[in-house]
């Protein structure tokens, strides 16, 4: 090789350095009004009427205008509805839109978009995993038969006698239907824009429309970074202050915090030990009470779990303050008082549906002597001197069983607790199998209302079924949502959870979950959901270092 | 010659059939369905197993996906990305991870080749040393300790580039996954190098180049490296299809959208699809890359081709 060669090859390199250098300079980041947010998960769809998930709908929020959205105090206000009215029967909504509502290409929004979303959530060809929004949470008129295909699509109840007038009738009350409302799988869905799109709707940047304050600007489907601009034809686009945003998947919590510390991102969600690191930090904003974490048995196959005094002792035995404060550190979490959490749901008069914390410390307090006496009683009604349970976890519950296990077996003497750390897959696929002995579930609130959680102990719900049976409680359950005087409704609810956890024991409550989340002090006004699971960034601001 | 590349061709065809097939038995095998949604009712996740045909016998599946992957379908995500082609999926990702492979071969190749051959050439002087202890650090030093280091220090501590990948930014945001990948490479070469220099420098002819008074830089370009090239070639293909594949753990510190995280995030979820497309695509890659050696072996060393018994 002559010298020549080298000349060459060392000119290559210098010139390969140069451009390297040169991109290095060029590539600036988006700055100025652009927030950046990171937080676990990746949305599993940008098509709005298939998100059922609070991942997805974190992302789709941004660019998905709704009848509501949230404030920042966690309530809501009217985002594209102007203003609605409810018939006496509480089964009929006429929701009346904004005039001067556009897309992000210019084209206006009917009403009858709205119409196309909620037909396409429960038409029985698009299977979308949204359509038991309507038929569990809020019964929309003939939502049942429509998505089994009995009904066409046209007998659903929701309707637009004109381009700025929406009717929603109902089966039943619902007196939560805002928050339904404000989900993105309820923004408007553009028919000619879908059918242009095809197979490819909502899967880049180019095939999403926009109805929010926010346009998808850079998305590959199952995206760890999702990046969003201004949405000039917004219809409170002169309100809206951020430039763009970015929202990205943090793999751990040391990523997040890392990022934070560096200026990389702005608002992140920090729990546990983190979570106590940060405990000073001025810009900490908790949310609690959007989740519950309980154990329940199988109530058809495990013996055990049929016997009431076994299911006290079991109830008895779990010091669920240590819980909170030792695994937990007290970040955003609560000792749960039966099945409703404190401070989630408020009746007419603002005041907490909890009003009594204490009220099922009978059966859910912690009293190991107590326990020990429903114990031995049970074992003598099994004619058994021990036991052996099984607990299904999901995988990520490790450290909590093995504290579950080490109180209740300490507690409890002859008794083995065995816990099964499953991935999530298996952990549904086992509980909706009936396989299991004793399984811990942890349930998000769609909504902040009792219902919510306690719908998933009718008889007929999916969530885990045959953990739980009662006729009485079933029936309460029905006049509950069938009631439209809010404190009546409240009344019976509460009749209901009296049922399950004071005469049935049938359920062990353990801890209330929330969120909490880190901000940065130059970002003002964020709103968010009532749990603080789906935050909202159309009037937030940021405001400069300097 | 083309007998020997029709038999290797075949033996690469029927293997990846057989690898798709037992990726259709474990998966049959892994417990719970794609579709995790706890708020789906039993009806609905039967319809969904039904629209996708999932209650099909798993044979008639092997065929069906056989048949549709002649004609370039991989099937669609079932719950990682609801409904997106796997094909699109895999496009978007495969670009990061080759680049940042590439990269990382390009980078690592350099230096290993630069390290290798300065340590040949100062064998057992303190050079040879040094350079021999920082290859044998970087071969037994997992390479996401390396991202760690850099991640921590020139991310956060020192705050020079970006701590994740940025697609606003991908070369700046590129640089220290792709310097962490590297250094494995730099470190496996770097002592292929000197070993095969060192026994081309010993061998008979470069003695006797040397005895007539050769430069050592003559000597090193048109002896040693030429000589000694050819198995860190090998080394180096292997190395490639290795970073290619992408490396999950860098992939997750950096948060770099790649086919690795795809690959473990589907397997958590039993996206089916993306997992069967995912590992064929893996093993095509292993597959593809033996086929070129054992074809360029075959060129080179006729008594590769030849087995001993066409002569």
């Amino acid at each position: 090789m002559g010298d020549w060669k080298m000349k060459k090859i060392l000119s290559l390199f210098l010139f390969l350095t140069m451009c390297f250098l040169a991109v290095f300079v060029c590539e600036g980041s988006e700055e100025g009004q652009e927030l950046n947010y990171m937080r676990r998960g990746r949305p599993s769809t940008m098509d709005a009427q298939y998100a059922a998930d609070a991942t997805s709908m974190q992302y789709l929020v941004l660019s998905n205008g709704r009848l509501f959205q949230y404030t920042t105090e966690g309530t809501l206000e009217p985002q594209l509805a102007e203003s609605y009215e409810v018939s006496d029967d509480g089964c009929v909504y006429t929701f009346h839109l904004r005039e001067g509502l556009h897309y992000s290409n210019g084209e206006a929004i009917p009403a009858e978009d709205f119409v196309f979303a909620f037909r396409r959530m429960v038409d029985p060809v698009a299977a979308s995993p949204c359509a038991y929004i309507f038929q569990d949470l809020c019964h929309l008129k003939n939502v049942n038969e429509v998505n089994k295909g009995e009904l066409p699509l046209e007998e659903l109840g929701v309707s637009a006698p004109d381009d700025r007038t929406l009717v929603i009738t109902l089966e039943k009350p619902c007196p939560y239907i805002a928050h339904i409302l404000a989900l993105p799988c309820c923004a408007p869905c553009s028919r000619s824009f879908l059918m242009k799109c095809g197979n490819d709707y909502a899967a880049s940047p180019e095939t999403m429309l926009s109805s929010g304050p926010f346009i998808v600007d850079r998305y590959e489907p199952l995206a760890l970074q999702v990046h969003y601009v201004k949405n000039p034809e917004y219809i409170d686009a002169d309100r809206v202050s951020l430039s763009g945003v970015s929202i990205r998947e943090a793999s751990n919590m040391q990523q997040s915090i890392m990022c934070y510390e560096s200026g990389e991102a702005d608002v992140i969600p920090v729990q546990g030990e983190f979570a106590v690191l940060s405990r000073d930090d001025p810009n900490l904003l908790s949310h609690t009470g959007g989740g519950s974490s309980y154990i329940v048995g199988n109530i058809l196959d495990c013996k055990a779990w049929q016997n009431r005094n076994i299911r006290i002792a079991l109830n008895l035995s779990i010091n669920r303050k240590a819980i909170v404060s030792d695994l937990m550190y007290n970040s955003g979490v609560a000792v749960l008082p039966g099945i409703v959490p404190v401070n989630f749901a408020f009746d007419p008069n603002g005041e907490d549906y909890v009003k009594d914390p204490d009220r099922y410390k009978e059966i859910c307090g912690y009293d190991v002597e107590k326990a020990r006496e429903y114990w031995e009683k049970g074992l003598k009604e099994l004619s058994v001197s021990s036991l052996e349970l099984e607990l299904l976890l999901e995988s990520s519950g490790a450290k909590y069983s093995e504290v579950l296990k080490d109180q209740l077996e300490r507690a409890l003497p002859g008794l083995t607790i065995t816990p099964r750390l499953v991935t999530t897959t298996q952990f549904i696929d086992m509980s909706s199998k009936k396989d299991f002995e004793l399984a811990v579930y942890v349930w998000g609130a769609d909504f902040p209302d009792p219902y919510s959680f306690l719908e998933t102990f009718e008889s007929s719900s999916s969530i885990i079924p045959a953990k739980y049976k009662n006729e009485k409680y079933d029936e309460l359950m029905i006049e509950a949502s069938l009631e439209t005087d809010r404190e009546k409704r409240l009344q019976l609810l509460h009749q209901a959870e009296d049922l399950l956890m004071l005469e049935d024991a049938g359920v062990i409550p353990v801890y209330s979950s929330g969120i909490t989340y880190i901000i940065n002090e130059h970002i003002k006004d964020i709103g968010s959901n009532f749990s603080g699971s789906i935050l909202e960034f159309t009037y937030t601001q940021k405001e400069s270092a300097s | 010659m083309k007998k020997y590349i029709l038999k290797k061709l075949a033996l690469s065809v029927v293997t990846l059939l057989l690898i798709i097939f037992i990726l259709f038995l474990l998966m049959e095998l892994m417990p719970g369905s794609p579709f995790n949604n706890p708020k789906l009712t039993p009806e609905q996740k039967e319809a969904l197993i039904r629209s996708y045909g999932l209650d099909k016998p798993v044979l008639q599946r092997y065929f069906l996906y056989l048949g549709n992957m002649l004609k370039g379908d991989f099937g669609i995500s079932y719950s990682l990305s609801i409904n997106t082609p796997v094909l699109t999926l895999i496009r978007s990702r495969l670009p990061v991870s080759m680049g940042i492979g590439v990269s990382a071969m390009l980078v690592g190749s350099a230096a290993g080749l630069a390290i290798g051959f300065l340590a040949a050439f100062h064998q057992g002087k303190a050079a040879d040393v040094i350079c021999m202890i920082v290859s044998v650090i970087g071969i037994s030093v997992p390479s996401y300790i390396f991202a760690i280091a850099l991640s921590y220090f020139v991310g956060f501590r020192w705050n020079w580039l970006p701590l994740l990948y940025d697609f606003r930014s991908p070369v700046i945001s590129s640089v220290m996954p792709v310097l962490s990948l590297s250094v494995m490479v730099m470190s496996v070469i770097a002592r292929f190098t000197r070993d095969e220099a060192i026994a081309v420098m010993k061998s008979d002819y470069v003695m006797f180049a040397r005895s007539q008074g050769i430069s050592n830089r003559t000597l090193l370009f048109h002896y040693v490296i030429r000589n000694s090239i050819m198995q860190v070639i090998t080394v180096m293909t292997l190395l490639l299809v290795g970073l290619l594949t992408g490396s999950l753990v860098t992939e997750q510190i950096f948060s770099i959208p790649g086919i690795g995280f795809l690959l473990s995030s589907a397997i958590t979820v039993n996206d089916y699809n993306v997992v069967i497309t995912l590992s064929f695509l893996y093993a095509a890659i292993y597959v593809v890359a033996r086929l070129f050696l054992d074809i360029l072996y075959g060129i080179i060393d006729p008594r590769v081709r030849l087995g001993g018994n066409e002569r």
